[in-house]
């Protein structure tokens, strides 16, 4: 057991029972843990948040599996056609720099206020992410690896499957890693504009305009539970899936 | 004859300028069946250029190249790549890497496996045959690399650098190996080496290349009696004849 891990979280819980206890910080600002601990059981088993959480990852998922698509429809002939990705480079990496929140209110405006303008923002900058990702990885495969299957004897759906997509998939998944956080992060962010009634970023926002220091972050530490398991769940699936990544 | 190049340039794109680098300055290599001439000249003249011509990965600028098979199931050309850790499947097992070439050409997996099984334990291959090929020492790696170039039994063999991340033990005993089961089949081999004991030792004829662009300077017909015994390096005539080829190195080298 790497008992070592429990060091870092048993600190901080200690560092903000502290601060709180000899009232350095008023609790407006930082309520007690143990306050925080009875509005998270208070509002996941009779209040909104597990509602919320579901709304979340319901809009998160949506966003993050059409962007694995995407991605790699776009990704895919991005890698193989050089001309290609330099005709179009100036436009990806424009969209992909540009903070994604900015287009939250675009979106609104072209899809209504609803769950599909959220997943959209979400969608199109991940699906961004995805496409470079898969077009480096399939622009990286070996080049040797590629000629020796051939010379080998290996060619279409056979060199396809057997070599070409297992040579691009840890970058592929790679990209995954990095969208999921994405897709969260739009998501919570676009739940704080108007429109919507449940989800987690609108509830953090609520509680924090109704002064309710305590749930907020209660809804806070949903928020970050939720990032952090759905990065675990995705580094365990890696590990099975594409084990060679980086040999 | 099995393998023919002739008069054969390469001309490569200069990174910096525009300028074209000249390669290959007509080159003619000529290798029948069951023949194993080894390539040995300076470092980067172009002797894997020479095979990826051969290979038909590169064309020439100019020249013919004609490579034959006798016999239509086995593949044309087998070509031990000097970079072989890309070449190998990291999500495979060393066996199932060994067995890639048969199953590329149709072989059901379970038979591949089985040929490529019996093939190891035949020619001595010291692999641990279960384990992916990011698990394997670099050594084992050329190994597992060797074997799925000999495996399904090509009629013309390109070997570039074939051992040189084998030990000392292991190079000696694949060098046997190599000979012996490519000259069963009566394959054409072009054996490129660094090392021209090893070049000798292997060869029926050595070209000597020159500085790039890569001439042929010198072939020499390398005589000795097959099968071939390490002691052959002790003998009178093997250190004549590696004096004159080393002679001939230098003098180019120098120049």
């Amino acid at each position: 057991m790497r008992w070592r891990i429990l060091l870092g979280p048993v600190f901080l819980l200690l560092l903000w029972w502290t601060v709180t206890a000899t009232g350095l910080i008023r609790p407006l600002f930082l309520p007690s843990p143990w306050q925080v601990l009875t509005a998270l059981s208070d509002l996941t088993v009779k209040g909104p948040l597990l509602q919320d959480a579901g709304a979340t990852l319901y809009r998160t998922g949506a966003a993050f599996c059409l962007a694995a698509v995407i991605g790699l429809i776009i990704g895919v002939p991005l890698g193989v056609w050089k001309g290609l990705y330099e005709s179009l480079e100036v436009v990806l990496d424009f969209f992909r720099s540009m903070p994604s929140p900015a287009l939250i209110p675009l979106a609104m405006l072209l899809l209504g206020l609803g769950d599909l303008s959220r997943i959209a923002v979400a969608a199109f900058t991940c699906s961004l992410v995805n496409a470079i990702q898969a077009a480096y990885a399939v622009h990286s495969v070996p080049r040797h690896r590629v000629l020796a299957a051939r010379l080998a004897g290996a060619k279409g759906t056979f060199l396809l499957t057997h070599v070409l997509m297992p040579s691009v998939l840890p970058g592929v998944v790679a990209g995954w890693r990095i969208t999921l956080s994405l897709a969260l992060i739009i998501v919570v962010v676009s739940e704080m504009f108007i429109g919507t009634r449940t989800g987690l970023g609108m509830r953090i926002y609520d509680y924090h305009l109704m002064f309710r220091s305590a749930d907020m972050y209660a809804a806070i530490f949903i928020v970050g539970m939720t990032g952090y398991i759905l990065n675990k769940a995705l580094e365990v699936t890696e590990g099975h899936l594409v084990h060679w990544t980086g040999k | 004859m099995a393998i023919t190049l002739q008069g054969i340039e390469k001309k490569f794109p200069t990174k910096a300028s525009a300028a074209w680098t000249p390669v290959l300055d007509h080159v003619d290599l000529a290798v029948p069946d069951g023949r194993i001439v080894a390539l040995f000249g300076p470092n980067g003249c172009g002797k894997t250029t020479i095979l990826s011509i051969i290979s038909g990965i590169e064309a020439p600028d100019a020249g013919t190249v004609s490579v034959t098979a006798n016999g239509s199931e086995r593949p044309k050309v087998g070509f031990a790549f000097q970079n072989f850790r890309d070449v190998l499947l990291p999500w495979q097992s060393a066996l199932d890497n060994v067995a890639f070439g048969l199953c590329a050409r149709g072989l059901p997996r379970a038979e591949a496996r089985q040929r490529a099984i019996s093939f190891l334990d035949e020619q001595g291959f010291a692999i641990p045959r279960g384990n992916y090929a990011y698990q394997l020492s670099v050594g084992q790696q050329q190994l597992v690399a060797l074997a799925r170039v000999l495996l399904p039994n090509p009629a013309n063999v390109l070997l570039d650098e074939p051992f040189s991340a084998l030990d000392h033990d292991a190079r000696l005993r694949m060098r046997d190996v190599t000979i012996s089961t490519l000259g069963k089949a009566g394959a054409a081999i072009v054996f490129v080496s660094h090392d021209v004991d090893e070049a000798l030792y292997v060869s029926d004829e050595l070209y000597l290349l020159s500085k790039r662009p890569a001439r042929i300077l010198r072939r020499f017909a390398v005589p000795f009696q097959r099968p071939r015994h390490y002691d052959l390096l002790t003998t009178a005539e093997f250190a004549d004849l590696r004096r004159q080829i080393i002679g001939a190195f230098l003098a180019e080298v120098a120049t």
